[in-house]
């Protein structure tokens, strides 16, 4: 049988097909598509270690400073503000607490300074102090606001008590204890800090704490 | 007479594929990405020594344009901006661009609320 040069066309055109469509399988899109996603994602990650960074520095900087919390909130009002002009936005919680040399079987006095950048009011907050297990609550903390309570102990002896705050806002519940080293002899300051960088890629989460001993002429 | 039908319509039959297969391809706006990762690893680099932080306090952007020569892979060209709150944007006429934002507190000496915008473009 003799193909006639139109079949023979016809024919070249369906291997040419068969080409095309193999090709375009082959690319692959999807995958690189799906790996530039986890790269621009990581970099979210980047960007708020960075900013976490900057909040560890905060306590370094203003280590011999009296408004030591509430220089570290500036800053993360800073970013918050900036990340908020190209559409991200910095959300979340700190506990910054901090008391003064430490006698045995003295009562001392420990500031706890909390600063709501959640997005949303607080509605409600309960602090349950471990020492005695009092508790404080706090109601309405409005956006980008900070609240200062008192808190005190006595203990003849270095131990470990646990600060217990429980918060709800329309946008979250949450509680989160944190430890609250007490050393005789030493002066604290232990800041507490969560927060959610919301980008178009993702949502990297940041929780740590971090922790210093005043004792020293600077930080150490 | 038919074999002018038979050839037009292997013609449409590889144009059809082509149009239906490639045309709604998206491109991966991969440069940009990996701009941005040099961008920020160059500020890390310059943090990490402290000549950052120096720079941010002191807003020396040439001192910064300078140290990031050596950083920033060659072929993509970059500017910064040191500012707080009023930050002004740099004149680039460009398609393909992208930045960076990079946070500092500053030093033990001198505590300031400060970023870096790092402006990438080829």
């Amino acid at each position: 049988m003799v193909m006639n040069k139109g079949q023979m066309y016809l024919i070249l055109a369906t291997i040419i097909v068969t080409v095309l469509a193999i090709l375009r399988i082959s690319l692959n899109i999807d995958f690189i598509l799906e790996n530039n996603k986890q790269l621009q994602q990581n970099l979210d990650t980047l960007e708020l270690s960075n900013i976490e960074n900057g909040i560890r520095q905060s306590l370094v900087n203003n280590y011999n400073i009296p408004a030591r919390s509430d220089n570290i909130n500036s800053f993360i009002d800073f970013a918050r503000s900036s990340e908020l002009g190209r559409s991200n936005t910095l959300s979340g919680i700190s506990i910054q607490s901090e008391y003064p040399t430490v006698i045995a079987s003295s009562t001392a006095t420990m500031n706890v300074t909390i600063y709501n950048f959640l997005g949303s009011q607080i509605d409600s907050m309960i602090l349950t102090w471990s020492y005695d297990n009092s508790i404080t609550t706090l109601t309405n903390l409005a956006d980008n606001t900070t609240t200062k309570i008192i808190l005190s102990f006595n203990t003849a002896s270095n131990t470990n008590y646990v600060l217990i705050t429980s918060y709800t806002s329309s946008n979250a519940t949450a509680v989160k204890n944190v430890t609250i080293p007490v050393e005789i002899g030493a002066s604290k300051f232990i800041g507490f800090y969560r927060m959610a960088f919301s980008t178009q890629q993702s949502t990297p989460i940041s929780e740590f704490t971090n922790t210093a001993n005043m004792n020293q002429t600077q930080y150490a | 007479m038919m074999k002018t039908l038979e050839a037009m319509l292997a013609i449409i039959m590889i144009i059809t594929t082509f149009l239906v297969a490639y045309k709604s391809v998206p491109t991966p706006d991969i440069a940009t990405v990996n701009w941005r990762y040099y961008g920020f690893n160059a500020l890390q680099t310059l943090d990490s020594n402290g000549t950052l932080a120096k720079y941010i306090i002191e807003s020396n952007t040439t001192a910064l344009n300078n140290s990031l020569a050596s950083l920033i892979p060659a072929g993509i060209s970059y500017d910064t901006t040191i500012c707080s709150t009023d930050c002004s944007t740099p004149s680039i006429e460009s398609n393909t661009i992208t930045s960076i934002y990079y946070y500092s507190a500053g030093n033990a000496t001198n505590f300031v609320a400060k970023k870096v915008i790092l402006y990438l473009w080829s």
